[in-house]
């Protein structure tokens, strides 16, 4: 007896002496460490809400689970590239006392899995994705005057035009929204770069006008989602495309559009739900962006939206005759089976908020 | 050393206990969704069209039954009142087409297997959920208020 007395008090000490870092080395490996940097991922996959769905045959899925999984085999095909995945998990801690270690960092070079950091929140912590900032900036190699391709690619709830709070399910006082959430993804860039050649955000509800003017100074290109986004997320094969490419901007562009249609013909055979996505060529949107962008600004002052709810087709919504609204914008569709909408055979390829009324 | 061992297992006991307590607070949508999933798989089962529109809407008034019930129980912020009203009208909605009602065609008989997975998928998108937390309590009256 004494000596399972022995070994529970010394399993405890070690747990809580565990607890006290707020990082922890689980994997570091120098194996792996040989390939050169041709281009780099860089994966957020937020899991600290709900992210339950069904298969058609009623097995649960989380939704976070499901990505990691997507984002792992990226990481294993990305033989001349670097990449780095973040699992932002729910807070837990052990006997509800002392905090456990939940997130993780995984960096993967030359295909291969070469270190993985787990990590919590911090309490003190303001932005939304502080704790990972500071991780990637400190573990991360950077290369003076490195201008290799950089992907974000980013799987969650819709983004928040105006700042929200609960979003973090574990820190719901910490605000999020698309302003943050630009100011926050500019830590990630190496400091030879300016720009992400792709953002893509596997969420509802972010292809809008506010979100492609926000991103616009610090990507080329955006995948997004107008209205509805099923929680099984895009479909990401396509950035194997990055081994054979030129690095180039229409590259990008060519890799956003293989996602996209993968992800559309996927999801416009599993669900019954509206299917909308969209790639933006920020740098051809111009002018046409910024009168888009005054229309809604108008509207918005005019009428009460409804932030919460799903967005709408802006064309439904704004006058936007005359505007070149499909200019550098490739949209991909198909309307919901049932529903008000049903009968919409056509999109814009921008999402905005309707009115409350609607 | 036996009463030590029953004061540090009580002791632990007491911790987990507290531990679900605090886990129940969040689960709110993950309840609906779970219970909604029976709802689409018993649909599925079932080769009887009267049936499975029985099914939808009994599992439609029992969703509409609990957020009253949390609406009139649980101290809700404004925020918290806001995402409630959305849900509740998600539902309102669903079963308005389900029975042709507020300028909705009624869902066919041989259309109610895709209708059941429709409603379900648009509960699970990844838009925004229910962040409502509520007292264990609370959460057990909705759940049996769901069976």
């Amino acid at each position: 007896m004494n000596h399972l007395l022995k070994t529970t008090l010394f399993c405890t000490l070690a747990l809580l002496l565990g607890g006290c870092s707020s990082r922890s080395l689980l994997h570091n490996s120098v194996a792996g460490q040989h390939s050169g940097t041709d281009y780099r991922l860089i994966f957020y996959i937020h899991g600290d809400g709900d992210y339950l769905y069904h298969s058609p045959d009623g097995q649960p899925i989380q939704a976070d689970e499901h990505a990691l999984n997507k984002a792992f085999e990226a990481a294993r095909d990305a033989s001349t590239g670097d990449v780095t995945i973040f699992h932002r998990r729910e807070k837990r801690s052990f006997l509800g006392l002392f905090p456990r270690n939940t997130s993780r960092m995984y960096q993967f070079t030359g295909g291969e899995k070469v270190r993985e950091i787990s990590y919590r929140g911090n309490d003190s912590a303001s932005g939304f994705m502080d704790e990972e900032s500071r991780l990637f900036n400190d573990v991360t190699d950077s290369i003076p005057g490195e201008k290799s391709p950089v992907i974000f690619l980013y799987f969650g709830h819709e983004i928040p035009q105006q700042p929200e709070t609960r979003y973090h399910r574990s820190y719901s006082d910490r605000e999020f929204s698309t302003e943050i959430f630009t100011e926050e993804i500019r830590t990630f860039l190496p400091p030879g770069k300016s720009r992400f050649n792709l953002i893509a955000l596997s969420t509802c509800s972010n292809g809008t006008p506010e979100m492609a003017s926000k991103l616009k100074p610090i990507a080329h290109t955006l995948l997004a989602s107008p209205q509805n986004l099923h929680l099984s997320h895009l479909d990401v094969g396509a950035l194997r495309l990055l081994e054979d490419s030129t690095g180039s901007d229409s590259a990008s562009v060519s890799i956003a559009d293989s996602i996209a249609q993968d992800s559309f013909r996927r999801l416009s055979e599993e669900v019954r739900t509206a299917v909308t996505l969209s790639v933006y060529q920020l740098d051809k949107l111009s002018t046409d962006l910024e009168t888009l962008l005054d229309s809604t600004e108008n509207y918005r002052s005019e009428n009460r939206l409804n932030h919460g709810r799903d967005n709408i087709d802006c064309a439904d919504q704004l006058n936007l005759s005359g505007l070149a609204i499909h200019r550098g914008v490739k949209s991909f569709y198909q309307p919901a089976q049932f529903g008000a909408h049903q009968s919409k055979n056509t999109h814009s390829g921008w999402g905005c908020k309707p009115t409350l009324s609607k | 050393m036996t009463h030590a061992i029953k004061i540090f297992s009580a002791t632990v006991f007491l911790i987990f206990a507290l531990l679900g307590t605090a886990s129940a607070q969040q689960n709110l949508s993950e309840t609906f969704k779970k219970h909604f999933n029976e709802t689409v798989q018993n649909v599925k089962a079932s080769d009887n069209p009267d049936e499975q529109r029985d099914l939808l809407n009994t599992s439609f008034d029992k969703m509409l039954g609990a957020v009253d019930r949390i609406d009139e129980s649980a101290n809700l912020t404004e925020e918290e009142r806001e995402q409630l009203v959305l849900f509740r009208d998600q539902i309102d909605e669903k079963k308005s087409e389900l029975n042709g009602l507020d300028g909705f065609d009624e869902i066919q008989d041989d259309e109610l297997i895709d209708f059941s997975d429709y409603s379900q998928q648009e509960i699970e998108q990844a838009n925004r959920t229910l962040t409502i937390s509520l007292t264990s309590a609370l959460l057990i009256v909705l759940i049996l208020l769901l069976l």
